[in-house]
């Protein structure tokens, strides 16, 4: 082997490594940003399937894990998730919920936002580690698995310019997309404003966009929206899971 | 030799029971995740409480409650009668009081039925399985003596 072979292997090698170091690069720097503590928006949610069109809008606060939702359409309804509770009043009615489980409850409204503000969408959190990375056209595409195999579904996480701009989730029945459009810039934070998702499974289809605006991030929230609770003359029903 | 085939069953048996247990706890941690995003709601302008909560329910995955039956046996069959589901939170966003309430109802009433059911299938086929393993050890062991 010559001098020369060699030189060209080294700098294979080197290329490899650069090419790496960059993926590795892209990667950290898409959610170096971090997550924010709190932040709080207004939405309009549009879900469309065979059944019709559902919308939802009115204000969001997510902080410490917890979720504030005010509904102004199609009902005024204030919505209090806090982990394990849920409290749900109607000021028009002065009636309410009081939901109590032993497992948490989901968050609504924004789940994306979270899985979005996450380290590697919250997939290493659950088990899923990357399995290899492709790059298509502007597009560098993170295909992940979960460490047990493949028959728990795979995720394409979709980098554009450093962003992730699509994620997918396919399993044997269901196929999931979820578009992150619009990105805005919000106190430092470059966060998208519409959220597409497509839910395709056996039984139905469905797509929900959600468009968010005004997002600011860690405020100061309202004392009232902290420690939320029911007036003390509200029709309370408590129902335990 | 018999305590060899013994041994060798027993590992089997463990080894399965290791299987299915791994597979639950992937399955259980899996749908953190996947719930949330697969639970959209599929009530719309005019929400049909009971239908919409069946919908739901229909997404509880029986083949979870039946392994749990299948690994856990009778003790299974008592979990999943003991455990209230809960609602999902994401369906009763922007509904009136009487849907919450009867979508509530519905939807823990569906779910509850699809665990015990599964688990009691997966109990009998658990138990029935255990037996022909006995009755198959035992008559390898009549045949060796």
């Amino acid at each position: 082997m010559t001098a020369y072979s060699h030189l060209i292997m080294a700098a294979s090698i080197f290329k490899r490594f650069i090419l790496l170091l960059s993926l590795i690069f892209m990667i950290s720097e898409a959610y170096g940003q971090g997550r924010p503590d709190s932040f709080t928006f207004l939405f309009n949610r549009v879900q469309e399937s065979e059944g019709g069109i559902d919308k939802l809008s009115g204000s969001a606060y997510y902080f410490d894990g917890k979720l504030y939702l005010h509904l102004s359409y199609p009902v005024n309804q204030l919505f209090f998730v806090d982990d394990r509770k849920i409290k749900i009043y109607y000021p028009e009615s002065n009636k309410g919920y009081d939901l109590i489980s032993d497992a948490p409850f989901d968050l609504p409204i924004v789940n994306s936002l979270i899985a979005f503000m996450k380290d590697d969408y919250g997939l290493a959190n659950i088990g899923f580690i990357i399995r290899s990375n492709s790059v298509s056209g502007d597009t560098l595409i993170a295909h992940w698995e979960h460490s047990s195999g493949p028959e728990s579904g795979k995720f394409e996480i979709h980098y554009k310019h450093d962003i992730i701009v699509k994620a997918r989730y396919s399993a044997k029945s269901i196929f999931l997309e979820t578009k992150l459009i619009d990105y805005k810039t919000f106190g430092g934070y470059v966060i998208p404003t519409h959220i597409e998702t497509r839910n395709s499974s056996l039984r139905n289809s469905e797509i929900e966009s959600l468009f968010v605006e005004q997002l600011s991030i860690n405020p100061e929230i309202p004392d009232s929206i902290l420690n939320f609770n029911f007036p003390d003359d509200a029709v309370i029903q408590k129902r335990r899971f | 030799m018999l305590k060899l085939l013994n041994i060798d069953k027993y590992k089997l048996m463990s080894q399965s029971i290791r299987k299915y247990a791994s597979i639950f706890l992937l399955m259980l941690s899996f749908s953190l995740i996947i719930q949330p995003i697969t639970v959209n709601t599929y009530a719309y302008s005019n929400p049909d409480p009971v239908a919409d909560a069946r919908l739901h329910a229909g997404q509880e995955s029986g083949g979870t409650w039946f392994l749990i039956g299948c690994v856990g046996g009778f003790i299974g069959y008592i979990v999943a009668t003991a455990i209230t589901p809960n609602p999902p939170a994401t369906a009763l966003v922007g509904k009136d009081e009487q849907y919450v309430a009867t979508f509530t109802d519905v939807y823990q009433s569906e779910v509850k039925s699809i665990r015990t059911r599964n688990a009691m299938y997966g109990c009998l086929v658990g138990t029935g399985a255990t037996v022909l393993l006995y009755v198959a050890a035992i008559a390898a062991a009549d045949d060796s003596l």
